[in-house]
């Protein structure tokens, strides 16, 4: 099967002279789930402004579906939504008119683009919200925005920044669920996280950032070997991998 | 402790600061030069208006009706932040010196104008008065008492807690300005009239003591001075950047929900963006306000030539000021997610600057024909209307985007 997301030997940061992050490579292939962990300052962020074509390698290369943003930008970036760390929104749009406003940008017709609205609304319990502007919305219902704006267009990759932040439990189950089923339909995942237990229960690979490296990556088991941790929990193996003096 | 007093000076200190730095920018945009022709301009016809007006003709209604304008508005700058309603609510009690400060602040500005007016209406005034005019010095010292006891009318008025209440408040004022105003303007200092305006005063001054027992009303104090920020910040933003503004967004459906009609498809993404952004930005607002002013200045000209020059002054204005749509959301994240050219963001704010245009072009159109009488301007007019809006947007604002 193709690669969905291929990240190979990159290096890259704000600027060119002073590399964040050095030599990631990692892949996310249709019907998985990838987790990005790392503390903060490990190069998340960046590795993931990297893919999302913000910052320019400079070593290495990011393709998706085998395509850098370079040789085909506008493929490129329809092939993924992403959920950002902290919401950004318009102020001079409602709820409604932003969905509408992804619906364009990504070409959706409007009638899928209102098939796949209601439930979505539904789901994430904002029916009634639909005409409010972002002010008068709280930290969780902008997120919870952000991530209906993002499965609303069924790309076939998500890149999901620290979700669960702000989330009430319904939400954070709602979002988990909507997870698993794009997964399913041959979508890929890459999530970063810091709440690692739900990391370790729904990620099918792992990448550990540390320090603008990667520490550790593959399946469970595979950095559970690579830690030299053999059934231990993600939380384990997570801490053994970051505790060293590098930091 | 708090020093209120130093807090007071070190808010209106930064806040003169910003805006002095505005001022040079200001200087370098070129509106200095259009002032000074505005000025020259409105002198020349100023003195023929003089020349040609009778002197029976009632124009002490109108400097009654402008001044009672002037002096009833007016909002006390305070510079209080969203933050002073967690830090600065415990010490309410002591915040006296604070507020006495922000009031003679304001009224020194208002003193200003009311001056600066003065000085306008000053030779129609004498003009109407003749023999019977009163001295400037003395108009000018009734004039400022008269803002000052409506200033710290309007501070107690601020405690309200009912807007309905505070508009009322706004409005029974208004009709005593203008009452006393036009006495004053048109039979000049009278004893009666005084007196009764000192009864009139004494009533007040114990009306407004009572409201002065409520406490301080913090959020609408906090929503006006950003409300005043923003209408600052606007102002400035019509000649550089201005980073940090706070837009104030108003709904106005029936004006946003228009722009739903652009078709739903993925070359229209930026329109559907900007459209809105137009509708509920001050944007709308701004452009009612020069089309209703076009109207009436167009339709108030009689001959061709300054029927045609107002109509393409006015067009090339509302240009100008449409022009600022190309900083909403410029630094936008999206604009970079998105599978979208990059490029579909300016030309959306060039067409919906271009639109806008037309439609202005069209209904000041109308004015031309009033009062009718045929002439080249009826053709000339939507030429020009026509051809500048689309050099305007597609030429001129196309091209100060793409330098960018």
């Amino acid at each position: 099967m193709n690669p969905i997301l291929q990240v190979q030997d990159l290096t890259g940061g704000y600027r060119k002279k002073r590399p964040v992050i050095h030599n990631i490579t990692f892949t996310v292939y249709p019907h998985e789930m990838v987790g990005l962990i790392g503390l903060n300052g490990a190069g998340k962020s960046t590795t993931i402004k990297h893919i999302l074509g913000l910052l320019q390698a400079s070593e290495g290369s990011v393709r998706i579906h085998n395509q850098t943003l370079e040789e085909a930008p506008e493929a490129y970036r329809s092939s993924y939504t992403y959920v950002p760390e902290s919401p950004l929104v318009y102020e001079d749009l409602t709820l409604w008119e932003h969905m509408e406003l992804t619906a364009m940008a990504y070409g959706l017709e409007r009638r899928v683009f209102e098939e796949r609205t209601a439930p979505l609304l539904e789901e994430f319990n904002m029916k009634d919200k639909r005409d409010i502007f972002p002010q008068h919305m709280s930290k969780g219902m902008r997120q919870k925005m952000m991530i209906m704006n993002a499965f609303l267009v069924q790309p076939s990759l998500y890149i999901i920044d620290e979700p669960f932040v702000g989330l009430d439990p319904i939400g954070i189950r709602s979002l988990l669920e909507l997870m698993v089923k794009m997964k399913n339909t041959g979508a890929g995942i890459l999530m970063s996280s810091h709440i690692l237990s739900t990391v370790e229960r729904y990620c099918d690979k792992f990448v550990v950032l540390h320090g603008g490296r990667i520490r550790a990556a593959g399946t469970l088991a595979e950095i559970q070997r690579q830690a030299g941790m053999e059934g231990a929990p993600l939380d384990d193996v997570f801490y053994e991998l970051t505790k060293d003096g590098d930091r | 402790m708090m020093d209120i007093r130093r807090l007071w000076n070190q808010r209106m200190g930064a806040f003169t600061k910003e805006a002095l730095g505005y001022t040079r920018y200001i200087a370098n945009s070129g509106t200095i030069m259009f002032l000074v022709f505005a000025f020259i301009g409105s002198a020349y016809y100023y003195s023929q208006l003089l020349d040609k007006l009778p002197r029976t003709y009632p124009i002490e209604w109108l400097i009654a009706f402008l001044f009672s304008l002037l002096i009833t508005g007016g909002t006390v700058r305070t510079f209080l932040k969203e933050a002073d309603l967690v830090f600065l609510l415990p010490v309410e009690a002591r915040m006296g010196p604070y507020f006495k400060s922000s009031i003679r602040y304001t009224f020194v500005f208002h003193a200003v104008y009311i001056f600066l007016l003065l000085l306008a209406v000053w030779p129609l005034y004498t003009h109407r008065m003749g023999e019977r005019a009163e001295p400037l010095v003395l108009l000018l010292v009734y004039l400022l008492m008269l803002k000052l006891v409506n200033l710290l009318g309007k501070w107690q008025e601020q405690r309200l807690r009912e807007q309905g209440a505070r508009i009322i408040h706004i409005f029974v004022r208004w009709l005593a300005n203008a009452a006393v105003l036009f006495v004053l303007f048109s039979q000049g200092f009278m004893a009666d009239s005084i007196i009764a305006l000192l009864v009139f005063l004494v009533a007040a001054f114990f009306y407004y003591r009572a409201l002065s027992r409520e406490s301080i009303h913090w959020e609408h104090l906090v929503w006006t001075e950003n409300r005043m920020l923003a209408r600052f910040y606007s102002f400035a933003n019509q000649f550089v950047d201005v980073l940090h503004r706070q837009n104030k967004v108003r709904r106005r459906s029936w004006a946003a929900n228009a722009v739903n009609r652009v078709a739903f498809k993925q070359k229209n993404t930026y329109m559907y963006l900007y459209g809105k952004v137009f509708a509920r930005s001050e944007l709308l607002p701004m452009f009612l306000r020069l089309t209703v002013i076009g109207l009436l200045i167009i339709g108030s000209i009689q001959d061709e030539w300054g029927k045609v020059a107002a109509y393409f002054i006015v067009l090339s204005l509302t240009g100008t000021q449409l022009s600022t749509l190309r900083q909403h959301y410029r630094h936008v994240f999206w604009t970079h997610i998105y599978p979208v050219p990059l490029v579909a963001r300016r030309e959306a704010v060039v067409r919906v600057v271009f639109v806008m245009m037309l439609v202005q072009a069209a209904v000041l159109y109308t004015a031309v024909f009033v009062p009718f009488s045929a002439g080249w301007h009826l053709m000339t007019a939507p030429l020009i209307g026509i051809v500048f809006s689309y050099m305007y947007s597609f030429r001129m604002l196309r091209g100060k985007l793409m330098e960018k």
